[in-house]
């Protein structure tokens, strides 16, 4: 009987497995979240190399969103590589963006924060080596000069060679083009920067939001950012997220993702009030508005790459958690929630069921205020819906319906949703009732006519539903897109199934449409 | 009748061939000629929800953020109380919205899903029609179902431009190539009668792989693993997954336990969810047990065992049905002689860490030994013990007893003493039964387990 323990056996990894409850049985093979569907889809952030310079410059697209996810590991790295490079003196920077810089009026707030500066420096040479390669990348901001501070930031910020032109026509006007003669072609309503220039940034912006044109929403916000005050660094950045997110609502995601790029890393010190104390005394956090560091989260998510954002989410979340507990409790809090949610929308596009349900039944059990929040509800019981389970969405809706009934917004919903569990029960003529219960109070509720008129198709009534689509488009000019695209969408399907002349039905609509659908409208709703 | 010089000016009339002139014919030939009538054909699968993409607006916005919403969409949610200063949650950024989409494509059909269409015939020209016939067949590889059919009463007049819809469903039993054969037949203004039909085609594929995996116990229990794996294209939520067992059998369903928390008793299943992703695989238990106990000996030798009930939904409650057929295992052979076990000691240990009932080391202890006769004659049987197969466990006693005669079907029990050497999981085996009027031996190799407690 051998009793010394070997060091041979020590070392060894460890060759059998603890025993399950082995017997004869096969032990099961993992029941969910094995989908190789999903697998498949996942990008390849985490696959980044450690020597990129090695490599070949990749293609644009995935170069990108290489850099881009070095700047989440810049952000661990941030924290940890200011106090080892206290003492460091700086290599000799690779051509500083800005050769000449002023140093003058920022330095005596800086030199207290001489070795913060140094430390970003350094973080952005080491920045620059990780990630970047290939032509247009290489000019990224982390570089901040030493002693330049906010002015220099905000100098970077203003260039106006940061900025990518937005290509002239869409899939809108190509479609005018291509089907409707030069003659006939509708002009789309179009605002003359020149009137807005004028009015304040807000009340500009505002007008030219109403008339949903994007483009000049870019435009302008461009036109801005180069003449504001290098040293107005909050305004800089409030600009930056109106140009990026007209940019997002315009679908040009990769022309976004290139722009938000050039900002770099929006976790680095330059970023924050402490570092532009001069600027902001007294003040700290993070200087970029909380509205663009969601965006930049839920960007690669608007592209595909689910994995990315839920990634970039759960950071913001865990952050705002942390926040929640100092000061700004409601304000962190609600933010929170909202990330929970955007979190749910990119679980559903990878098909993660449970946990989207888990999430959202988190949100309707412990955030809301104690009182069942009604359109939380709704929500969730409409997420049971469209994932099938009638039952639960039932029970869900159930705990609304013992609610106050004389709110008339409630009755709606409980109305809402009783007619969406009849259309998943196939149950269509208790569906159509109750949606015409709902327009009888309010004639004017677009998503119960959008209903409605499904449910008329369903129950066989082909014309009489065409008839009151066709009514509800030309009323709805002014909503919001989401709802006019699916709209356009049942009303195509509807003329393809009525008959052969479907096509010229469309393009008719289209041109009348097209006045007032403004920018960024999906026109793959026409299906021409 | 055109003239000849005419006729040849006619674009209609097609010419006669063989003849130099083309001459009108009495009828004139329009095979070629458009149908005034078309036929539009949609699947109603269920629509979905559609969803949107909506911008963040923070609480503490800018107002040039604040500027990014239009401000009728301020107005309209102001409208609908969702700019609620007390809500804590702004429900707005999940894309779930409340409008439907159709369905944009055919997409896929399963076993078991009810397949519905929209029929539309439409009266394209500038003509009446009359009589107007219509009538939908399915048509699998071996059945031909009639959906629609409105022969016996046609439909006397079409104007231009009128629609006559029809929708149509049929619960979809079996798997490969179905066809939707529509055939429209009507009357023109001159009197001519004309037809056409179209035909869809559609593949129907199996949802669902089953496999299934059979332990028969010696006492006549069966643990059935059935699993089951989602092939489809899409997420199922298994509303229903039930098995109906033989009439030989009482089953159990072993796939719920009871949480430790929960106060209502109520179940909760094993798989934490309902919902069944693309190429998922579960693997469901079911214990059956011989409905009869004295006379099992049917439910032994069957080979039948039940069927799976399955009902499923997806999106938006699309509902499909399948039962699977009878679920067989391969007949488990059934010895003349059946050993079995039974009061063996189970260990149980207080809360300070003492034994209050178990088997300890170097103590003896004895379990009860059930022995059936499940031949046709009768039995004599002697039980003995074989040392060298024994393993820590030992007979304690004497090795050979005579447990005398045994009828058909018949059973009798003895107590028999052992002790165990050593601790730990210990088997009990070792044991022979003779019988000495025709000389069949039963070894006992493996008779049950039981754990052996230390000695302190």
């Amino acid at each position: 009987m051998d009793n010394v323990l070997k060091a041979d056996n020590i070392l060894t990894p460890a060759a059998e497995v603890p025993g399950i409850g082995r017997n004869s049985l096969q032990s099961p093979p993992s029941a969910l979240n094995t989908d190789p569907a999903s697998q498949s889809q996942a990008d390849t952030f985490d696959t980044i190399p450690p020597t990129p310079q090695a490599q070949r410059p990749p293609t644009l697209p995935y170069q990108i969103i290489n850099s881009l996810t070095s700047t989440i590991g810049g952000m661990a790295n941030s924290a940890s590589a200011m106090p080892q490079q206290q003492g460091r003196e700086a290599a000799s920077p690779t051509s500083s963006y800005f050769p000449d810089a002023p140093h003058s009026n920022e330095s005596s707030s800086s030199g207290e924060l001489g070795n913060a500066g140094q430390a970003a420096k350094n973080h952005g040479v080491e920045n620059r080596k990780r990630g970047y390669s290939g032509s247009r990348a290489n000019r990224s901001l982390s570089n901040a000069s030493v002693g330049s501070g906010g002015v220099s930031l905000g100098l970077s910020l203003t260039n106006s060679t940061l900025f990518y032109d937005i290509p002239m026509s869409d899939a809108l006007s190509d479609l005018i083009e291509k089907h409707i003669s030069p003659e006939k072609r509708p002009r789309r309503e179009s605002v003359e920067l020149s009137d807005v220039e004028k009015l304040k940034t807000a009340d500009a912006l505002q007008e030219l939001v109403n008339r949903k044109s994007w483009r000049s929403v870019a435009r302008f916000t461009r036109n801005r950012i180069v003449q504001t005050n290098p040293s107005h660094l909050a305004e800089i950045l409030q600009l930056w997220y109106v140009r990026l997110q007209a940019l997002v609502n315009l679908r040009l995601y990769q022309l976004a993702l290139a722009e938000l790029d050039k900002l770099g890393d929006l976790n680095r010190q330059e970023y924050t009030f402490e570092y532009h104390q001069g600027l902001f005394p007294g003040k700290s956090g993070i200087m970029i508005p909380f509205e663009l560091r969601v965006l930049s989260a839920n960007l690669p998510g608007l592209m595909k790459h689910y994995n990315a954002s839920i990634e970039r989410l759960t950071i913001l979340a865990m952050e705002c958690q942390r926040l929640n507990s100092k000061e700004d409790t409601e304000l962190w809090r609600k933010r929170e929630v909202s990330l929970y949610i955007m979190l749910a929308n990119f679980l559903l596009e990878i098909k993660d069921f449970p946990l989207t349900i888990s999430i959202m039944t988190k949100i309707v059990n412990t955030f809301s205020n104690g009182a069942a929040e009604p359109d939380v509800i709704s929500t969730l019981g409409r997420l049971y819906l469209q994932l099938g389970n009638i039952q639960d969405a039932k029970k869900v809706f159930k705990g609304l319906e013992s609610q106050e009934a004389s709110d008339p917004h409630v009755k709606r919903l409980v109305r809402m949703n009783s007619a969406l569990c009849h259309v998943a029960a196939a149950d269509w003529s208790p569906a159509k009732e109750e949606l015409d219960a709902i327009l009888a109070e309010d004639p004017n509720d677009y998503e119960a006519v959008n209903n409605l008129v499904v449910c008329l198709i369903y129950l066989g009534e082909l014309n009489q539903a065409i008839a009151v689509m066709e009514d509800l488009i030309s009323k709805s000019n002014d909503q919001a897109h989401g709802l006019i695209e699916k709209a356009v969408f049942n009303l195509c399907t509807l003329y393809e199934l009525r008959s052969d002349t479907a096509m010229e039905k469309k393009i008719w609509k289209l041109q009348q449409l097209h006045p007032y659908l403004g920018d960024g409208f999906h026109v793959e709703s026409f299906k021409i | 009748m055109a003239s000849p010089n005419t006729a040849r000016s006619n674009p209609l009339a097609k010419p006669v061939p063989g003849s130099p002139h083309p001459t009108s014919s009495p009828q004139p030939d329009d095979s070629q000629q458009p149908h005034l009538l078309a036929l539009k054909v949609m699947r109603l699968s269920r629509p979905s929800l559609g969803t949107q993409v909506t911008a963040y607006v923070d609480p503490q916005a800018s107002p040039m953020s604040a500027a990014l919403t239009s401000s009728n969409e301020k107005k309209d949610q102001e409208k609908r109380h969702m700019q609620n200063e007390h809500s804590k949650i702004d429900i707005r950024n999940f894309g779930l919205g409340e409008a439907l989409v159709l369905p944009s494509a055919f997409g896929n059909i399963y076993l078991g899903e009810t397949f519905s269409t929209y029929l539309c015939v439409n009266n394209e020209s500038k003509e009446i029609t009359h009589e107007v016939k219509m009538k939908a067949e399915l048509q699998t590889s071996s059945q031909r179902f009639n959906l629609a059919d409105t022969n016996d009463e046609p439909l006397a007049i079409m104007e231009p431009g009128q629609s006559n819809e029809f929708t149509i469903s049929h619960e979809i039993k079996e798997l490969g190539v179905h066809i939707l054969v529509c055939s429209i037949q009507y009357t023109t203004v001159e009197g001519r009668s004309r037809s056409f039909r179209k035909f869809y085609k559609f593949q129907v594929a199996n949802p669902l792989a089953v496999k299934t995996k059979v332990n028969n116990m010696i006492d006549g229990k069966v643990f059935l693993e059935a699993q089951v794996q989602n092939v489809s294209a899409n997420t199922m939520m298994l509303e229903r997954m039930k098995f109906e067992p033989a009439e030989h059998f009482l089953h159990e369903d072993l796939n719920f336990f009871k949480a430790e928390d929960n106060k209502e008793n109520a179940l909760q299943s094993t798989f934490g969810s309902q919902y069944l992703n693309q190429h998922d695989v579960r693997q469901y238990l079911y214990l059956l047990t011989p409905k009869n106990a004295e006379d099992d000996r049917i439910a032994r030798t069957t080979n039948t065992l039940g069927k799976l009930d399955i009902v499923w939904r997806t999106t938006m409650g699309e509902m499909g049905r399948l039962q699977t057929s009878q679920l067989t295992r391969k007949v488990p052979i059934l010895d003349d002689l059946q050993v079995q076990a039974f009061n063996v000691p189970s260990t149980q240990i207080s809360e300070d860490g003492q034994l209050v009932k178990g088997i300890r080391a170097e103590e003896p202890f004895s379990i009860g030994i059930r022995i059936s006769n499940h031949s046709a004659q009768n039995m004599k049987v002697v039980l003995s013990a074989v040392k060298a197969k024994m393993g820590s466990v030992l007979l304690s006693g004497v090795s050979t007893r005579q447990l005398g005669d045994l009828s058909p079907e018949q059973t009798i029990e003895t107590n028999v003493e052992f002790f165990p050497l050593s601790p730990g999981l210990q088997k009990i085996g070792g044991l022979k039964l003779v019988d000495l009027i025709t000389g069949y031996i039963k070894e006992v190799d493996h008779l049950c387990d039981v754990f052996v407690e230390y000695d302190d």
